[in-house]
Parts: structure tokens; sequence; C-alpha cells
């Protein structure tokens, strides 16, 4: 199918910052990654952070090499139809699932944080309605929306900073590296893969960028902004709880929110974070949401990707319900054991494969023409 | 419970499939029945009390090797 939406680079760079910022934040995989690592977890936001930055460039590259296609497009043309399709149905598959989890963490944080009485089906179900709503309205939509609440999430995070001022100990954050650097690097392994959503981000946005040359510059000033955040979070959290404390909380941005009480009148800010952070995260869900859509359009080569909204909504919605038990699987899940490499698996992976097969494709043609006019 | 569900799969094919036949849009209708159609084996069981396969744990069991590594 072809695209006929724009975005800017503006949008682009806001996109990568809050689809990354709502998990990182609010589940803090920074902080619940490892037991060992926890006090140097602002070192390993920076370390995850840079790497995934490779990656993105990684994918910059690839998609500056086809103009104007996603990546559903430009795997058939450099593997070959069979294993182009194969690859496509796999990111598909990788796509809903991720949407499915994504749903289901963001449906566990409103339900614990939140609303505890209400029934996971009724949650599940309300934000799957607006979300598929988002994705029918098209892409252009979904990114005016982050323009709309990614600033205010942006500015919350300075302001937070100063008002947890006063509970913070920095004394928590020492020794740095107290065991050598391999804690922290392994510490680093799962972030990795959440800072690297920033991939499927640029694979899926390249194509509809309005100035594609300005799309390095978008992801460079996203991730620096992201960095700073996000380690300044984790530093922050390890300086208030202690890092033996920070490694045990499910959400621990949000308990740090609420023990902000400054002078018996400024106090419960949490709801307006949760708030940002639920706005955000529909954000994620839509733009994931959108990619297993796009992805199917452009493998099948369909017209349209609208009618397919409402059964996927449904496909999404039943996997969410069981993907995983409860928030301790997830956290289980989401450690550098089983969520590093099965996504870095897909994000670093596959566009380096592809690259590589692109360019001795291109070797190989290009010696095969010299040999036939040598003759 | 299973009336409402099939009620809703009914809702969403007379949302979608009468505009598609009218634009004779066979492949997105062939699409569409397909996510339908994994849509239905993936709720109605649940709505039935059926447990399940995890995908969340087969992805655990794929890359248990990787995890192995890092004890």
């Amino acid at each position: 199918m072809v695209q006929t939406e724009r975005i800017s680079p503006r949008q682009l760079l806001l996109l990568i910052v809050s689809i990354k910022l709502s998990a990182l934040t609010t589940y803090a995989p920074i902080i619940t990654a490892t037991e060992k690592g926890v006090r140097d977890s602002w070192l390993a936001a920076i370390l995850a952070g840079v790497t995934a930055l490779g990656m993105t460039f990684l994918a910059c590259t690839l998609g500056a090499k086809f103009p104007r296609q996603t990546i559903f497009g430009y795997c058939e043309t450099i593997c070959g139809k069979l294993t182009g399709k194969t690859i496509g149905l796999t990111l598909i598959c990788f796509f809903i699932y991720n949407t499915a989890l994504c749903l289901r963490t963001f449906t566990e944080f409103i339900l614990i944080t939140l609303m505890p009485d209400t029934p996971l089906i009724v949650l599940t179900l309300a934000v799957m309605c607006i979300a598929a709503y988002m994705v029918r309205s098209g892409l252009e939509v979904i990114v005016r929306f982050n323009e709309i609440v990614g600033p205010p999430l942006l500015l919350s995070f300075p302001l937070l900073m100063i008002l947890v001022a006063p509970n913070m100990d920095l004394n928590n954050l020492l020794p740095v590296l107290e065991n050598g650097a391999k804690p922290m690097i392994i510490h680093a392994l799962a972030p990795i893969g959440i800072f690297g959503e920033a991939v499927l981000v640029v694979l899926l946005a390249l194509p509809v960028l309005d100035s594609p040359e300005k799309a390095k510059k978008a992801v460079l000033y996203g991730f620096l902004l992201n960095i700073l955040l996000v380690s300044t979070v984790a530093a922050s959290i390890v300086a208030v709880f202690g890092p033996s404390h920070a490694a045990h909380l499910f959400f621990p941005t949000f308990s740090q929110i609420r023990m902000i009480s400054i002078a018996n009148f400024l106090e419960r800010l949490e709801t307006i974070m949760s708030i940002l952070f639920i706005l955000t995260m529909f954000v994620k869900t839509g733009f994931l949401f959108y990619g297993s859509l796009i992805g199917t359009a452009q493998l099948f080569n369909l017209k349209d990707y609208k009618p397919l909204v409402l059964p996927l909504a449904v496909v999404i919605t039943s996997l969410s319900m069981f993907v995983v038990e409860n928030i301790v699987e997830f956290r289980e899940f989401c450690g550098p054991e089983y969520y590093a490499p099965f996504a870095l698996t897909m994000e670093a992976g596959l566009p380096l494969f592809l690259i590589i097969v692109a360019a001795a494709r291109n070797y190989l043609s290009q010696t095969a023409l010299k040999e036939t006019r040598s003759k | 419970m299973v009336i409402l569900l099939v009620l809703a799969f009914m809702a969403i094919i007379l949302i979608e499939v009468p505009g598609l036949v009218k634009k004779k849009m066979w492949r997105e209708l062939a699409a569409f029945s397909v996510y339908l159609w994994i849509g239905m084996g993936l709720s109605i069981p649940q709505v039935l009390g059926v447990k399940l396969p995890n995908p969340t744990k087969a992805i655990e069991a794929l890359f248990k090797p990787f995890s192995e590594l890092l004890k």
C-alpha cells in the first residue's frame, strides 16, 4: 500500500522520547533488572542508551538505502520472496506480541496503582477501543497526539527531581562499580531491549518522514534527552530508596513521587504523573499496533489497512489477557535473561542481517557485471 | 459471555464486510477473515475457561541457553 502520510523530524524526536520514556520510567527495568547492579543503574542507563543509539543508527543506514519503503517492503527486495515473506511474518508476530505485552503492562499499571477493584478485561477493552480508534485515524493522528502529551511529560521530570530532592541521600550511590563492571553490563542488557524500541520507530517512521536527511539528528537528540532523563531518574530512585529497597519496588518512579510531601500541602502528585504516563502509553500501544497493521498491509499488497483494525484488535485484546499471568511473571520476563536476547534478535540482529545480505548481494552483482563487461 | 462475544464478532463483520464486498477488495477480505479466525481461536477458549499455551513461556524456553550463560 502507498503511504501518503508525512511526519516531521520534530514529531519523530518526540515519538522516540515518549515511547521509551513511558516504559522505562513506569516499570523502570533499569532499576529492577538485576539485584547486583542496582547501585550503578544510572551508569547502566547511559551504557544501554548509547548501545541502542548505535543500533538505531544502523537501522537509519538501512532505511536510507531504500527511500520511501518500510522494512516490510525492502526485506523482500533484499532476501528474495520466500525468505523476505518469512522475515516479514516474524516481524509482524513480534509487533503483535509486543502490542499485547505493552497493553498488558499498561492495564496492570492502572489496575495496581489506581483502580484495584476493576476487572482486567474492562480496562483492556477500554484502552483497546481508544487505541483502535487512534490507529484507524492514521499515523499522523498518533504523532500529533504525542506532540500534545509528550512535552508535559518531559517538563514534569525536572520538576519532579527538584521536588524529590529533599528525600535523597546521595551516599546511596556510592561506591560506584563496587563489584567491577560485569554486574553493571548484565544489568544494562534488558534496558537495551527497551531503548531499542527506537529501532522499530525508525524502521516504520523513516519512510514517511518529510525530510529524511534530518532523521539521524532527530534520533540523536531524542536519545540524548532520553538517556539524560532515564539516568537522572534511575540515580534519584536509588538515592531515595537505597539499592536493596529499590530493586524490589514494582513501580519505582510512582513510589518516589508518592513520597513527595512539601509543607503538608503539595502532596499526591502521583495522580498527575499517572495521567501523563497513561497518555504516553496510549501512544506506544497505538504505534506498535500501527506497526503490525502496516506490516500486514505491505506484506500482502493490500490497498488499505483500516478494515483489519477491528479483527486485529480482538487478537491483541485476547492475547494480552494471557500473555503474562501477573506482574511478577512480567518482571521475571523483563530481566536480562529473556527479554534482552528476544528483543535484541529483532531489533539489532535483523537490521544487521539485512545490511550484510544487501551488501553481499550488491558486491556479487557488481562483480558479475564486471565479468560480463570484461568478456 | 459466549453470546456477548459472538455478538461482538457479528458486529465487527457487519461493520467491515459490506464495504469490502462493495469495493471488491478480496485480498483485504482474506486478511480480515484470517485475523478474525485467529481472534476467535484466542478469545472463545478463554471465555469457556480453557487454558491456552502461553507465548511468553515459549520465548523463555527458546532463549534458555542464553539465560544459562548469564548465570
